[in-house]
């Protein structure tokens, strides 16, 4: 029975094959090409018409991020936007916090240090910047070679 | 050449070597357009403006993907923009209207004998009802006859992922043919 099915199904797939390879495609004209050509010799040279580079760049730096680092820079922009906005310090305290807890403690040695956690974001986002360009300037110096 | 010498040489001002981009890709551009299910009289008209897209964004092209790959997706967007322009005139017949209504079928202009034409027709409607990634890849393979390894790059797509959706649109295709259709094979 299963002999049976198998072999129609393949003669079915069979007759499916022969009906696509008997088709055409969508066949261009013998004057398709000289009307492309005429067409684009009206225009300007490809390098100076503006190729739309800026916003793809920014949209290419984003889709390098998974989504976790999107989710995580999201909120540190967020936060620290919220921290700049007037009145921060009062919504802050209405939980209870005051700017100074958002201070981050840490000794090396014996030296003790203490940097706002404002300085440290700025710190990290300016490095994640720096990553950023780099990684940009060396792909392009690829795709340059 | 390699395509991306090839592209800045076109860049530069150099618009004959445009020729040989057209030779290597035309099919491709047009197996794109007509896979979205482009009535077969339009297809020339949109490769055109498909090619004339690329000529103008070719400055922007920096090799990141494969010149198939950029050249499919601005046919795909030229479909889709010709698509819904059609879909927002209030008086344009879809293509099953334009079938039922009885106007000729391309394949009926292009002279083909009535049974062929029935045959092309009832493969359109079988088709129009696979996903899209089948029909594409059906009508690239089959209609443009292009090779595996070039639709894999097209599409952006493992090699092994083409032949499945090859198989399976196949497969999709025998349950929704006639057996009429298929019993004159």
């Amino acid at each position: 029975m299963r002999r049976i099915v198998k072999q129609v199904l393949s003669g079915k797939s069979e007759k499916v094959e022969a009906l696509l390879r008997e088709q055409h495609g969508a066949q261009l004209s013998p004057q398709f090409k000289r009307n492309v050509l005429a067409a684009i010799g009206r225009l300007p040279e490809p390098a100076l018409l503006s190729p739309p580079a800026r916003p793809r760049d920014l949209l290419y730096a984003l889709r390098l991020l998974s989504t976790g680092e999107r989710i995580g820079l999201g909120l540190a922009l967020s936060a620290s936007v919220a921290l700049l906005l007037p009145g921060a310090g009062d919504v802050l305290a209405l939980a209870e916090w005051e700017l100074a807890d958002f201070t981050v403690n840490f000794s090396v040695g014996s030296t003790a240090l203490s940097a706002s956690l404002l300085s440290v974001l700025a710190v990290v986002l300016g490095l994640a910047f720096m990553a950023g360009v780099g990684a940009f300037a060396s792909r392009n110096h690829l795709i340059g070679a | 050449m390699d395509e991306l010498t090839l592209c800045r040489r076109i860049s530069r001002g150099e618009r004959h070597l445009f020729a040989q981009l057209i030779d290597r890709h035309g099919a491709l551009v047009a197996g794109a357009i007509a896979g979205q299910g482009v009535a077969g009289s339009d297809v020339e008209d949109l490769a055109q403006l498909a090619f004339i897209n690329a000529y103008k964004g070719l400055a922007g092209f920096r090799g990141e993907a494969k010149l198939s790959s950029w050249l499919y997706r601005i046919a795909v967007n030229v479909a889709r923009a010709h698509l819904h322009r059609q879909s927002q005139r209030p008086f344009t017949a879809s293509v099953e209207q334009q079938l039922e209504e009885g106007q000729q079928p391309l394949d009926e202009r292009r002279g083909l004998a009535p049974a062929n034409a029935l045959r092309s027709r009832e493969l359109a409607r079988a088709m129009a009802q696979l996903s899209e990634v089948q029909r594409v890849a059906l009508s690239l393979y089959y209609f443009e006859e292009l090779s595996y390894e070039d639709i894999a790059e097209a599409l952006r797509m493992n090699l092994n992922t083409v032949r499945t959706h090859i198989r399976r649109g196949k497969l999709a295709l025998s349950g929704l043919l006639s057996a009429e259709v298929l019993d004159e094979l």
